[in-house]
């Protein structure tokens, strides 16, 4: 973003001048509401940057987790239905709030959770994006040493360091690109979201027409349960609870979009849809091949030289992807008091970035063996948010946020109810967090009966709705706090 | 050459004076009309509907 989008005027000092490039670096990079004149992504800059970061390949590793339980039609349909409810949710809890009023998905629970207490969603996010970027950079270390090992290039013993090596070397590149702000994230993934397009597509045909659909559609699941619609639901989930982890991110790339309509179709199509399309080469790959790690079966599917060809598309989604993430967390934290001011950009950076490099360089093993467990807490974790932010702007605030009280940490801001939490936004999470629990268990993967009827994210969604819109309307409102109906004043 | 808390005061009062633009609706960014959620609704809850329909009857 330059200097101009701000009007700053030519006549201002200098030192006025150096003072208000710092208060758009701000708005841009960190957590002030960026203006609409100040939006400067038109719609294909924002289909470029939710196309770019919709195909991931941790979308492989998605199909590759359904692969477990469905075959490939049915998987085909489970996995795209499960994306566009996933993104239906996450797109009216946080789209329409960022877009109104320039502000990225942190600010936008301040009115949820309390000024304080949406330090829970930086959590969330940071957590969140920190898991997805391990997956991230972890899959392409592995395959490219798969791809060295089968090469004949290094030894078996080696794969793992190397694994090691490449993941690092990576970070540094992302890093490298992260730090040039809202203007790198935008630039780079134009032409990143076209070359994984044209890539994916490629990757896609290749095994369509080396492995043969018959090939693919006779692959059975390997953890199937012999309940085929248990199985189907739990394809089902597996896409829900993913799709809505790209609650962290919407509120960064959507607040540059200049209209709600602009950006429903980058948000539905473009991280949803894309999201389950995707993930459907990972179903088919590791249905034809019996492996569901992306990073074996490319080169199996694939062989050598296209399996180079492979690497080179997971190297520029997953940079492209992770760029996006660590942009979004960075905004994230420096909504903390504490770091706005004190920390600069490349340092949030940096403290996005330390656990992926920790885990990357001595837990990939570990953390890869519990992917699943991962995805379903994202379910656990999301869905009740998504569910708070729902009620709380629709039926309670209707549409309406009171943008000073956004940035305002004392008693005297509308979002301070009790020392700067809401505690029907907590409570009503727990609940979500417990009836997720009870009906899927991302540890064990234990299910109780009702969750092949209903699911786990949708079902946590609408209780968590409920006991919100409860607690708010029969305590909160009654106590005078949190600022409803005032929306007007 | 200003202090780090005469910086962050100058700060602060930019951002009071962005979050007095921000007050005029005109800086707000577009809403969803009617015609949009009932857009995202089909795609988001009914598409899908008929897809896990198609899904378990194809198997």
């Amino acid at each position: 973003m330059s200097a101009t989008n701000a009007g700053t005027t030519p006549t201002a000092p200098q030192g006025k001048a150096a003072v208000e490039r710092e208060a758009l670096h701000q708005a841009a990079e960190g957590s002030w509401p960026v203006l609409p004149q100040e939006r400067n992504w038109g719609t294909v800059g924002l289909f470029a940057v939710t196309l770019s970061a919709g195909i991931a390949a941790w979308s492989y590793s998605i199909g590759g987790a359904v692969s477990w339980y469905l075959n490939a039609s049915m998987g085909t349909f489970a996995m795209i239905a499960g994306a566009l409810v996933g993104m239906y949710f996450v797109t009216l809890a946080a789209m329409p709030i960022s877009v109104k009023y320039g502000i990225d998905t942190i600010a936008a629970c301040k009115p949820q959770y309390g000024s304080f207490g949406a330090a829970f969603g930086i959590a969330a996010q940071y957590l969140s994006i920190v898991g997805w970027n391990c997956i991230l950079i972890i899959l392409l270390g592995r395959a490219t040493a798969n791809i060295l090992v089968a090469g004949g290039v290094i030894d078996k013993v080696w794969d793992y360091r190397v694994s090691v090596i490449v993941t690092l070397v990576t970070l540094a590149i992302v890093y490298w690109m992260v730090i040039g702000g809202a203007d790198s994230v935008r630039n780079n993934s134009i032409w990143i979201a076209v070359a994984v397009t044209i890539a994916g597509l490629m990757v896609l045909t290749v095994l369509l027409v080396k492995e043969g659909w018959g090939t693919v559609a006779a692959g059975k699941p390997a953890y199937a349960s012999g309940d085929l619609h248990l199985d189907f639901t739990l394809g089902f989930e597996i896409l829900v609870a993913t799709v809505l982890s790209w609650w962290p991110y919407m509120g960064g790339v959507m607040r540059m979009g200049k209209s709600s309509r602009q950006a429903l179709m980058p948000s539905m199509i473009c991280l949803g849809m894309i999201t389950g399309v995707v993930a459907l080469i990972g179903l088919y790959a590791s249905l034809a091949t019996g492996d569901p790690d992306p990073s074996v079966f490319f080169v199996e599917v694939l062989g050598i030289w296209m399996g180079v060809i492979a690497i080179i598309f997971i190297a520029l989604a997953n940079i492209g992807t992770a760029i996006v993430g660590i942009y979004a967390s960075a905004i994230g934290l420096k909504q903390i008091p504490a770091l706005q001011y004190r920390l600069s950009y490349r340092w949030t950076a940096v403290i996005v970035m330390a656990p992926v490099i920790v885990v990357c360089a001595f837990f990939q093993t570990v953390f890869m063996a519990h992917i699943l467990t991962f995805m379903y807490f994202l379910g656990l974790v999301f869905a009740p948010i998504c569910a708070v932010q729902i009620v709380d702007y629709y039926l309670f605030r209707k549409n309406i946020l009171h943008l000073p009280s956004l940035f305002d940490y004392s008693k005297e801001g509308r979002y301070y109810f009790w020392a700067g939490v809401n505690p029907a936004g907590f409570i009503a999470t727990g609940v979500g967090f417990a009836l997720y629990y009870w009906l899927l268990n991302p540890v064990t993967y234990a299910q109780h009966f009702p969750f092949k009827w209903i699911s786990a994210s949708v079902p946590t969604i609408i209780v968590t709705g409920i006991v919100y819109a409860l607690l708010t309307r029969f305590w909160i409102i009654p106590m005078k706090k949190g600022g409803y109906g005032l929306e007007q004043t | 050459m200003a202090t780090k808390d005469e910086e962050r005061a100058e700060l602060e009062a930019l951002l009071a004076e962005r979050l007095k633009l921000a007050k005029d609706p005109s800086y707000e960014g577009e809403l969803l009309s009617s015609g949009d959620q009932l857009l995202l609704f089909t795609i988001g809850i009914i598409v899908p509907i008929v897809l896990l329909a198609i899904g378990w009857v194809v198997k």
